[in-house]
């Protein structure tokens, strides 16, 4: 078995990362507005060997994760216009890019989503948005800040398990099987951690109503 | 819409990350579109993934930031250094998704109607079984499922077909486009989505008046080498 260690630094979620956070989208904003070549500069130094490591983690060759990457961060530097710091941080934005590149690249279409101008679209019994900053990737500053600590208060199994979900490996089997773990085990250390996050973000609750059985 | 099943946090987790293959995003998606609640805890899943992303340790990387921009520069005045940076296949939408979204069926959620050439009555629905009809659905590039992707096709159930007993995939979505059923995990009707695990068995009754018409995919078999002899049984055994 291979062993496992989570490359991760999720910090202390203090006022530190804040100010590093809010340095990073306030370079995204400079691309977008004057194509500010020393903010990218800044944005490429910090996210493309991470972006390379997502890639790499989950299986692809290595000239291909750089090809891939530098690709990646053409879009960051092309479509940084259409990044707003409102929404979503930096880091969130950019990882949004990644993972649907590496599906185009890998199913040569696109990832399926959501359609925003679809009739059947349902807004929620509770919304009180307008449809616009509803169907955004909406999140406020207080939150990004609250779903930063609740991160880093995770237990170490679960901060694990997260990190490999999205990092390495392509299912929760692979997980599973490296970890030396039942799948029900991956599932379930999954659920508490997301249930953590949403009670730290003061997210209403999750499933619910899918009564499992045991 | 009464939208009581839910995406579990995991398959929520595992489309944030791109794991998901194409059939299952068609599923997960067309839930995402019809309730407001998942599309929430779908976003706060970009969140998480996005702040992993800044605490993952970077790999070395083998140009700098200027160089990317020096390329992009020589490719603008060089239409052969510009295909070089494309060599990369490119996202190229599908044929079917540059169609006006004018044309397509509206009573189902669009990730799905893209993927159907008619409202859900007119389809060519072939028999399975006496009460049990079903359509078997296309990939983006044209390509139908089979044993290897997994399943991904509509079933067209006539009310009171009770399914045999039956246990599930690793991953298998079941989303209720018309109509309802019932199994000892509760109700489904319109919108609802069972996203049951390995660890599930159960034989669901069609409890409504009309049809019950729902869509179902599986993850792809050949991954969970461990678990293929359960695997060949989703959802009624297709």
């Amino acid at each position: 078995m291979t062993e496992v260690k989570p490359a991760l630094d999720l910090g202390t979620g203090g006022s530190k990362q804040d100010t590093e956070r809010k340095k990073l989208n306030d370079c995204l904003v400079a691309i977008g507005r004057t194509q500010n070549e020393t903010a990218f500069a800044t944005i490429y130094e910090h996210f493309a060997g991470r972006v390379k490591s997502f890639l790499l983690g989950k299986g692809m060759e290595i000239d291909t994760a750089e090809e891939l990457m530098q690709e990646i961060m053409l879009v960051v530097w092309r479509r940084a216009s259409s990044y707003d710091p409102g929404k979503a941080a930096a880091s969130t934005w950019i990882f949004t890019i990644a993972r649907n590149k590496r599906i185009d690249y890998l199913r040569g279409n696109s990832r399926v989503e959501v359609e925003l101008d679809d009739s059947l679209l349902e807004h929620g019994p509770d919304s009180h948005h307008d449809a616009d900053s509803m169907e955004t990737l909406a999140i406020r500053e207080q939150d990004t800040r609250k779903l930063s600590e609740a991160l880093s208060k995770l237990p170490n199994e679960q901060q694990q398990v997260m990190h490999l979900s999205y990092f390495r490996g392509q299912s929760h089997g692979d997980i599973a099987l490296w970890l030396d773990l039942p799948v029900g085990t991956v599932k379930s250390r999954i659920r508490l951690a997301m249930q953590s996050i949403r009670e730290g973000m003061q997210l209403p609750k999750g499933a619910g109503a899918i009564s499992r059985k045991t | 819409m009464n939208i009581t099943h839910h995406l579990s946090d995991e398959t929520l987790i595992e489309y944030a990350s791109g794991n998901l293959n194409e059939a299952l995003e068609v599923v997960v998606a067309s839930h995402l579109t019809l309730c407001s609640h998942c599309r929430q805890r779908s976003h706060t899943a970009d969140h998480v993934g996005g702040h992993l992303l800044d605490a993952t340790k970077p790999v070395e990387v083998s140009h700098s930031a200027s160089d990317l921009l020096n390329r992009l520069r020589n490719s603008e005045t060089d239409d052969t250094a510009a295909d070089q940076l494309q060599s990369l296949k490119t996202t190229q939408k599908p044929a079917q998704e540059t169609d006006n979204a004018r044309f397509l069926s509206t009573d189902v959620p669009r990730p799905l109607a893209r993927r159907i050439p008619a409202d859900l009555d007119a389809l060519p629905w072939s028999t399975m079984a006496k009460g049990i009809k079903h359509y078997t659905l296309r990939h983006a590039d044209g390509s139908k499922s089979n044993h290897r992707t997994g399943a991904f096709k509509l079933l067209k159930l006539q009310p009171g077909v009770k399914l045999i007993e039956h246990s599930h995939g690793d991953i298998e979505l079941t989303l209720v486009l018309k109509g309802s059923y019932s199994d000892s995990t509760g109700r489904y009707g319109v919108g609802d989505v069972a996203d049951l695990g390995a660890d599930v068995t159960h034989c669901p009754v069609i409890d409504s008046n009309e049809p019950c018409i729902a869509v179902v995919a599986t993850n792809s078999p050949a991954q969970y080498t461990g678990m293929v002899g359960r695997i060949m049984q989703p959802f009624i055994g297709i």
